[in-house]
């Protein structure tokens, strides 16, 4: 242990134990969800994304959002869970929002925003298929929200017609490369890369 | 690192296999039975996790909105 500890540094360590709590957190989360959730609703059930390759992906979006900054970018999680990306959002400086569909697991993440302090961060229970707020963001990620394909693709489109020109897609773990072709879009901000 | 169509494979084989077993059974009236197929929803559950992780679902895009 000792080892480990060394070659992880503190730093090291703390992820550890913060993506432990996560994954603690998630167990929680999803211990509740009936057995149909996924087939009744289309939704993955919480699958927590690493926080690195989100800590990674959310410094390029912060960073490009700077170039115009008229306030703290405005950062919004579809499908959220129990809102880890979102409090990471808040505290790299974005104004941050998650949208979570299940109550259940909604209910954990208000546990969360509740205890979490400051800075703060909000979350909106609803259904990212029928959202109609995504032009109020300048960052908006999602790390595949939705099990079935065509339901991932009918959210994609609503999301790249919805959103105002300038703000950033970061869209994580879906199969559908709908962003990789989509001409709306200009060429990645970072390299596309395998997290 | 196993292979994503095994995984595919599996998941399928679960699935029907757990749908035989609802079919020709009332299984879910005995705990013994229901203990045993809430186990294996829990595999079923974790390999889809294991499809998310290791499939082509793992890119991450990041892109800008430049025309509507």
């Amino acid at each position: 242990m000792t080892i480990e500890r060394e070659q992880m540094g503190a730093n090291g360590v703390f992820l550890n134990m913060v993506s432990n709590l996560v994954s603690a957190m998630a167990t929680i989360a999803n211990k509740n969800l009936p057995e149909s959730h996924m087939e009744k609703h289309g939704c993955w059930k919480f699958i927590p994304y690493s926080i690195t390759s989100a800590y990674s992906l959310l410094t390029v979006a912060y960073e490009e959002s700077l170039k115009s900054p008229l306030r703290p970018p405005k950062f919004l999680d579809c499908g959220c869970g129990i809102g880890n990306i979102v409090m990471l959002a808040a505290l790299m400086g974005f104004d941050a929002t998650g949208i979570e569909f299940s109550q259940k697991i909604f209910n954990v993440a208000e546990i969360l925003r509740e205890a979490g302090g400051y800075p703060r961060w909000s979350i909106i229970k609803g259904n990212i298929l029928k959202y109609k707020d995504y032009s109020k963001y300048d960052v908006i990620y999602y790390y595949c929200p939705l099990v079935d394909n065509g339901l991932e693709e009918e959210f994609e489109n609503r999301l790249a017609d919805m959103m105002r020109v300038g703000a950033i897609v970061i869209c994580c773990g879906c199969g559908n490369d709908m962003f990789a072709n989509d001409k709306r879009f200009t060429g990645q901000l970072k390299n596309r890369h395998m997290y | 690192m196993p292979r994503i169509d095994s995984i595919y494979k599996a998941i399928d084989d679960l699935q029907l296999g757990m749908d035989e077993l609802k079919i020709g059974n009332n299984i879910m009236s005995d705990s013994r039975f229901r203990e045993g197929m809430n186990l294996v929803t829990e595999v079923r559950d974790f390999l889809l996790e294991v499809k998310l992780h290791v499939g082509n679902f793992t890119l991450s895009d990041i892109k800008r909105k430049e025309v509507s």
